[in-house]
């Protein structure tokens, strides 16, 4: 052994070096540090579960969110259709009711002017009449001659009784 | 204006013979003078003439015939009346 360099004394020193230093760990050291790791584990352990809490509750955020907007939108939709619909019939019945009314305008002053045309007509053939009339008078006053007149009368009276 | 009820009854009675006596005279307006026989023609035939006190006045403006006016009443056998009665057609 002597041989090979080994010091058997200073081996044993060492031995009881390594030994005591075992010893002195294991009694003073050991437990704490066990549990030192230990919570430092747990430590880990609860971080990784916040973590994974954490992802899971922003992934249902996110979820909740894009339901949410998905939701909105398809209400938006849903209203913005219902307007146009409403508008739609709206206009539908305005441009019915503006129509409803031209034509009832239309056919009062196609009335109207048919009345007009009317009473034009009547007071035209009357003025027509009393200038023919005129006419007939001016004639008869011209062409009635006193021997005539007398002869009209003569007659007149003749005929009174099958008149009357 | 408000006529006094004594007033209103003058003249009523004012009215009314002056109403009876027109009623007792006729008026014959004609273009040319009638004969008597003609006008005896017009008695006959108008009976309310009968009785009544017969004047005769040429009108001018009436173009032939005669008419004979009692009263309010009017009998027009003239040309004009005639002629003015067409105007009365409805056209």
């Amino acid at each position: 052994m002597e041989q090979l360099g080994i010091d058997y004394k200073l081996l044993l020193a060492q031995l009881i070096n390594f030994l005591l230093l075992f010893y002195l760990y294991k009694k003073f050291l050991a437990k704490p540090f066990s549990s030192f790791i230990k919570q430092q584990k747990y430590k880990e352990k609860l971080q990784e579960e916040y973590e994974q809490k954490l992802a899971d509750l922003q992934q249902e955020k996110e979820r909740i969110l894009q339901s949410a907007k998905k939701q909105a939108q398809q209400e938006a939709e849903t209203i913005i259709k219902a307007a146009e619909r409403s508008a739609e019939e709206l206009k539908k019945r305005l441009m019915a009711e503006v129509k409803q009314e031209v034509d009832r305008e239309r056919k009062k002053q196609l009335a109207e002017l048919e009345n007009e045309k009317a009473l034009f007509e009547k007071e035209l053939k009357q003025k027509v009449l009393d200038i023919a009339l005129k006419l007939t008078e001016q004639t008869l006053k011209e062409f009635m001659t006193e021997e005539r007149k007398k002869e009209y009368q003569k007659l007149l009276i003749n005929n009174l009784q099958k008149i009357n | 204006m408000k006529i006094p009820a004594g007033l209103r009854s003058e003249i009523k009675e004012i009215v009314l013979k002056k109403l009876n006596q027109e009623q007792n005279k006729a008026v014959i307006y004609t273009a040319s003078k009638l004969t008597e026989s003609e006008i005896d023609k017009i008695v006959k035939a108008i009976p309310e003439l009968s009785g009544k006190e017969i004047k005769q006045i040429i009108d001018e403006s009436i173009i032939s015939g005669f008419k004979v006016v009692i009263g309010t009443t009017v009998y027009d056998y003239t040309l004009n009346f005639k002629l003015s009665s067409l105007k009365r057609i409805n056209i």
